[in-house]
């Protein structure tokens, strides 16, 4: 298998239909081990039970933003190789990391409540973010407004590359401007600052998360596949007179 | 377990909606995923039922 295979649909159907199963049991191993070690996990001194929120906050804004790093990626696939897959890819990503992003804005606000005294600051971190929430939604609507992906890819590609920039400025937002949001406490030049009792829990759920993104991918993938098989179809159907009778009439039905 | 039932007290509401949001968030794109498959694995039945094939599809 090489780069060239993966280009293939078919062969990409018949992968992901062998690797799902693992990767679904995987899933939920990871899930079950992550709730057990994020619900024994000691209090935090300062903050008391709610740090139990970062298990479930810190994975999904990874997950926000490494969706939208993905999909930068698919559009370079998209833009320069022309890869058939590529802009598959990058679409069925946009509504996943709409939901990590909310997800993470959400349990950032039933966080920030009770810690700070406040639901929502519009501090560099927190607007950034909610910058790459609209940045989805933006992609999405335009993915389902354009009616032939074909034609839809390139220009959203661009977009999505241009959006990019968001990412860099997301992650130093807490560097470089005096935000409520702390800074970096686990990808550090010097290492965590977390203590080991609650790092390893919120990593296992990191991996957790990540496998399911995995998982939801692979399977907006595969819709994304059949669906544009279906419309090749019925664009055929619609040129050739015989079958375009037979439609009409499952149509009617 | 033991832990978080002799935690709740102080703010475990939020915990609690974190949670909860977590869940529906997660179930909604579970759900949604499968339906949309098996809208489009019926929508190709049909248009095979029919002898549509695509370009690239062998012949059975």
């Amino acid at each position: 298998m090489n780069f060239y295979d993966l280009a293939n649909p078919s062969f990409f159907l018949r992968l992901v239909t062998r690797v799902l199963p693992w990767l679904v049991a995987i899933t939920l191993l990871l899930f079950a081990a992550g709730l057990y070690l994020a619900f024994t996990a000691p209090q935090d001194y300062q903050q008391g039970i709610t740090v139990r929120i970062m298990f479930v906050h810190v994975p999904a804004a990874w997950l926000g933003m490494f969706c939208y790093g993905l999909m930068a990626i698919a559009s370079i696939g998209s833009l320069v190789w022309r890869h058939p897959l590529a802009d598959v890819s990058a679409k069925a990503a946009a509504p996943l990391g709409a939901c990590f992003t909310f997800l993470a804005l959400f349990t950032g606000a039933v966080w920030g409540q009770p810690m700070w005294g406040t639901w929502w600051v519009w501090d560099a971190r927190l607007t950034s973010f909610l910058v790459l929430f609209i940045m989805y939604l933006g992609i999405i609507a335009l993915w389902k407004t354009l009616d032939d992906p074909n034609k839809a890819a390139r220009p959203i590609a661009i977009l999505t590359l241009v959006g990019a920039l968001n990412l860099p400025i997301i992650k130093f937002s807490v560097d470089l401007w005096n935000t409520l949001h702390q800074p970096a406490s686990v990808f550090r030049m010097d290492g965590p600052t977390i203590h080991p009792a609650l790092l390893v829990p919120l990593l296992v759920m990191a991996l957790a998360f990540t496998f399911f993104f995995v998982v939801m991918h692979l399977m907006s993938m595969r819709n994304e596949i059949y669906r544009r098989r279906v419309r090749a179809m019925r664009m055929r159907a619609a040129a050739a007179p015989s079958a375009r009778a037979s439609l009409a009439e499952t149509n009617k039905a | 377990m033991e832990s978080l039932l002799t935690d709740l007290g102080r703010h475990s509401e939020y915990v609690i909606a974190a949670y909860v949001m977590t869940a529906v968030i997660i179930g909604v794109m579970v759900l949604a995923i499968r339906l949309d498959q098996k809208k489009q694995e019926r929508d190709l039945k049909e248009l095979e039922a029919l002898g549509l094939r695509r370009r690239s599809q062998k012949k059975d």
